[in-house]
């Protein structure tokens, strides 16, 4: 850093896009955003339960995988929903 | 004809955001300036408004005495000391969690809509059955909030509830007016981004913002003393709690107490020189 931006940096002039206020600000856009996305009209707990649902039947058909990494995301926009998941299925497990 | 007197939920959601502080602040200034104004202590088991309102040995019934039909209203209502229009209903001591059902609640309000202009309802933190109690018959909802991100989702999630939950939701009326109270700003940690600035807390959470309360240590002096920090008139925290009250009451008033210390620049040169890198 040059020595110029750490004198300004020290004398809190300078508005730096790492601050941690707007690293919070940036989270929280995405959380409330997503919250007012995902609001059905059932609770998060279904949504919760539907998800462990999905992993039942994935270790089903993949019963060696890891799905500790999956990422399962229920949204909804307007009168639809989309589901969307991520996960990694293992080599052994590809049947070509 | 007596004007319908007006129920305020002071929630928050995260606990330790000033619901309390700002239960009693608001209370007194309201009484203050000529409201006739009870408060009300919505937690189940763990009372803290006695304390804050000074009158602690005072208790000897409280809400759910009432309810339970062993007290009657009179006798649990504890009259300050220094206000005559300002009156507190304190908590009860039980574990029972439903101990607030919904019909002794209603009960208790209508009764004191009869008697008072304003009922400010101290919500404890969480959204369990103390909380619901507390904003299930709100008028008016004060969000109180820390500029810090918890606070933030927990205040989102608590207007959700308000917006569903409430009385007022779950029979088609005009909804819940919603206020939002930020607590604890430091304008100086703002300008130097380590903290969520007003207008980043207003954008996220959209709702209109009825006061903005700079930490101050008179807050806590006065919690020491039992006397609602609005009596301090000295107090920075006591200005910005009247001037919310104000706004409260429909008043339009500029915002005070946002702004850094202005300092000059050899001064924040020394200052640099001398504090620690964050």
């Amino acid at each position: 850093m040059k020595l110029y931006d750490i004198i300004l940096k020290k004398l809190g002039m300078s508005s730096d896009a790492s601050a941690s206020a707007n690293v919070a600000r940036d989270r929280l856009q995405i959380i409330v955003a997503h919250h007012k996305n995902n609001t059905f009209p059932e609770n998060d707990q279904t949504v919760t339960k539907i998800k462990q649902d999905i992993l039942k039947v994935l270790s089903k058909y993949y019963p060696s995988a890891d799905f500790s990494n999956v990422n399962i995301q229920l949204e909804k926009d307007g009168e639809q929903a989309m589901l969307q998941i991520d996960l990694t299925i293992p080599e052994s497990e590809v049947v070509t | 004809m007596k004007k319908e007197a007006q129920v305020i939920v002071v929630t928050s959601g995260k606990g330790g955001v000033g619901k309390t502080t700002t239960s009693a602040s608001i209370a007194s200034c309201l009484a203050l300036m000529g409201q006739k104004t009870v408060v009300i202590d919505f937690d189940v088991g763990l009372r803290n408004l006695d304390l804050v309102m000074g009158c602690e040995r005072r208790v000897v019934y409280d809400i759910v005495h009432v309810i339970h039909g062993e007290a009657h209203l009179n006798q649990a209502l504890i009259r300050d000391k220094r206000c005559e229009n300002l009156y507190i209903l304190p908590a009860s001591q039980t574990k029972d969690k439903d101990a607030l059902a919904k019909e002794g609640v209603k009960k208790i309000i209508d009764e004191l809509k009869s008697r008072f202009d304003y009922i400010v309802c101290d919500s404890p933190a969480g959204i369990e059955n103390g909380a619901m109690s507390a904003l299930y018959f709100a008028d008016i909802a004060i969000v109180v909030t820390n500029p810090e991100i918890s606070s933030v989702r927990d205040s989102d999630r608590i207007l959700g509830l308000l917006a569903s939950k409430s009385f007022r939701a779950e029979n088609d009326l005009a909804p819940v007016k919603e206020h939002l109270l930020i607590t604890r700003y430091h304008p100086d940690r703002v300008q130097r981004g380590e903290m969520l600035s007003m207008e980043d807390v207003v954008s996220i959470l959209s709702i209109p913002l009825v006061g903005i309360i700079p930490e101050s240590e008179s807050v806590l002096k006065a919690s020491n003393q039992g006397l609602p920090v609005s009596f301090d008139n000295e107090s920075i925290a006591a200005q910005a709690y009247y001037d919310a009250t104000r706004r409260l009451l429909g008043e339009e008033v500029p915002f005070r107490f946002t702004e850094a210390k202005k300092t000059g620049f050899f001064s924040r040169i020394m200052d640099a020189l001398t504090t620690e890198t964050a």
